[in-house]
């Protein structure tokens, strides 16, 4: 309990902030995924297959924290709308992990056309996509809406954490595929890196929209400790400098660029989870 | 300080032992409407029987009880405090080993899981400090009419009694913290022991009996006035009325009327502006809801602007490959898909 009658946000900061930071890489890297299996070309099968390796384990992770916040593990937490959304998002990320072992051979299933994106490229694996995507942008921007003081009447937090997610989603894909081929010029993630782009712009242009609306709250919020990591370390390191590495090295800066955007995009969450308990006012 | 919580007062008909029972099947049988969120979400077993639960907002009734405390006549005894504790068997922190705040002489600090009642020492100098005045006020939870912590919460915990008072049924409550962010006057908090919400129940047991809360009953100054909340306000406007003859012309009312959260059955009559006793004045409170479909909308458009950005990186390429699959087919090419 604080002692200037402050409610005490301990409880929430640090699995709160992973649940929502691991469940945005899985909810960005899934819709990427699904976007790039309705618009994309064969060639992107490469970047959606690591989406999909990707979102299962995060969403997994991180339903399991938002369960650890809970101070009672005992209760009936599927009531919770936290937990109905990871497991919305679990089943459908489930799904293309299962889709896409059976395509690389992991899991063999007698009858099962094998062969990359073959199934995911079928009717029903362009269905499961357009109905999974939408599965994951709700849950993108929901991870965000934390019912934190101070942030209820905040409409545009949302759409900049689903926005985050679209980033550090495509990061995580990004990083993954420089991991496991570091050597390979490939154009699939080149394109993903190009959609991260996108997102980082969108993100810059919510994140000015959220502080406008925010008014008179924005300028005390933000002069203060954990506050005044939005302006002077998520806006230029975790978005800008990655915008400028990307152009500025090509390929070279794309690694060093998905590493700033993951680590703006744990700042985020943790910026904005801090922000309520620093305010001098309940 | 001791509290007689059984000492007979003129409306009270019967005094009951405070480890009563569970009040949740009482709350059942009495309360009328159903809280639609819970029946869709909530399992089985907390359903229990006969219980009913209300919306957010409910219509003021006949019953309607609240409290109205006039902060000019507080002395600060604490009375209410320790009544409080002494009659929901709120235990003492520390093993009753207060530190000390700094804050005047209240070293309560502020409203938490065992502290339900909580006297604000509130100490106001002039700019040359030859001038001090100690404002007293007995905060609590405030009952709203559009009660924010009623509508967020997922389980149906929280439920409006016949009395039109706001109760957190313990049995139900899953510790989600949600109507901790939810209310704006920082009334709730999670019990270290219990893990679960836990605020003032207007001493809901008491008043099943035809008694006045222990606070009320407690409070020597009769600051911390009991009844239904009409004839609360009528007699709080009367009180400042005749503040105003009499000088205090900053005497008014704050939650008498609706403009708060649909009006508050805990409200105060107050000598400086709110944000002096640390209640939210400037920011109107709203229930969460009205962020509801804004908030939608705002996420619903990026969205679309996500799926833009992807369809502008993975569909221009699909449409270079289309074309540079033409020629390919007319004859051989030496142009990759990927240079196109």
């Amino acid at each position: 309990m604080a002692m200037n009658g402050d409610i005490d946000f301990e409880a929430w900061r640090h699995p709160i902030v992973w649940c929502v930071f691991l469940g945005g890489i899985a909810a960005g890297s899934f819709a990427l995924s699904a976007l790039a299996t309705l618009l994309g070309s064969d060639e992107d099968g490469r970047a959606t297959r690591l989406a999909d390796y990707i979102a299962f384990p995060l969403v997994v992770i991180g339903g399991v924290l938002s369960s650890l916040d809970s101070p009672l593990r005992g209760r009936p937490q599927a009531t919770l709308p936290v937990s109905t959304r990871f497991l919305a998002m679990g089943a459908f990320s489930l799904q293309s992990l299962i889709v896409v072992l059976v395509e690389d051979g992991w899991v063999p299933i007698p009858g099962w056309p094998t062969g990359a994106g073959r199934l995911r490229r079928s009717g029903p694996g362009k269905f499961f996509a357009a109905a999974g995507g939408c599965v994951a942008l709700w849950f993108g921007a929901q991870t965000g809406v934390m019912r934190l003081p101070a942030w209820l009447s905040a409409n545009w937090l949302g759409a900049v954490f689903l926005a985050s997610a679209a980033s550090t989603g495509g990061s995580a894909v990004v990083l993954l595929d420089c991991w496991r081929k570091p050597d390979a010029t490939n154009r699939a993630t080149e394109r993903v890196a190009r959609a991260i782009d996108c997102a980082i712009v969108l993100e810059l242009a919510l994140l000015t929209a959220l502080a406008l609306s925010l008014r008179g709250l924005a300028g005390l919020a933000l002069q203060r400790w954990p506050g005044m990591l939005l302006p002077l370390f998520v806006v230029p390191i975790g978005l800008v400098l990655p915008l400028v590495l990307r152009h500025w090295r090509g390929a070279r800066g794309a690694v060093d660029s998905a590493l700033l955007v993951l680590l703006g995009g744990f700042v985020l969450p943790a910026t904005v989870a801090g922000i309520p308990g620093s305010l001098p006012f309940k | 300080m001791t509290f007689d919580a059984t000492e007979p007062r003129p409306n009270d008909l019967l005094p009951v032992h405070p480890t009563f029972d569970s009040p949740l099947s009482e709350v059942s049988n009495e309360v009328a409407m159903g809280n639609r969120r819970f029946r869709r979400f909530a399992p089985r077993w907390a359903e229990g029987g006969a219980m009913a639960f209300v919306e957010a907002k409910a219509p003021r009734s006949a019953q309607s009880r609240g409290f109205f405390t006039d902060t000019t006549v507080c002395i600060g005894c604490k009375a209410c405090e320790v009544a409080c504790h002494q009659w929901n068997a709120l235990p003492a922190r520390n093993g009753g080993h207060v530190a000390l705040t700094g804050l005047s002489y209240d070293n309560t600090a502020a409203l938490s899981d065992v502290d339900w009642r909580h006297v604000k020492f509130i100490e106001k100098f002039s700019p040359d400090r030859a001038q001090a005045q100690w404002l007293m006020m007995s905060d609590v939870c405030k009952h709203c009419v559009d009660a924010p912590c009623l509508e967020v919460c997922p389980t149906g915990a929280i439920v409006r009694t016949e009395f039109d008072t706001v109760y957190i049924q313990e049995p139900v409550c899953n510790g989600c913290r949600d109507c901790i962010a939810a209310c704006p006057f920082g009334v709730i908090h999670v019990s270290a022991e219990k893990h679960i919400a836990q605020k003032c129940t207007f001493c809901y047991d008491r008043l099943k009996n035809g008694l006045v809360p222990a606070c009320a009953q407690a409070c020597p100054t009769a600051s911390i006035q009991f009844g239904p909340v009409d004839e609360l306000r009528e007699r709080a406007r009367q009180r400042v009325e005749q503040l105003h003859k009499r000088g205090e012309t900053g005497a008014y009312l704050y939650g008498a009327d609706e403009k708060i959260l649909g009006g508050l059955n805990a409200f105060y009559l107050l000598v400086d502006p709110p944000e002096t006793y640390g209640l939210p004045a400037e920011v109107v409170p709203r229930v969460p809801s009205r962020a509801v479909w804004p908030s939608s909308l705002k996420s619903i458009a990026a969205s679309l602007a996500v799926a833009l950005g992807a369809f502008l990186a993975f569909g221009h390429r699909r449409r270079a490959v289309a074309q540079a699959e033409v020629p390919a087919v007319r004859g051989p090419a030496d142009d990759r898909p990927d240079r196109a």
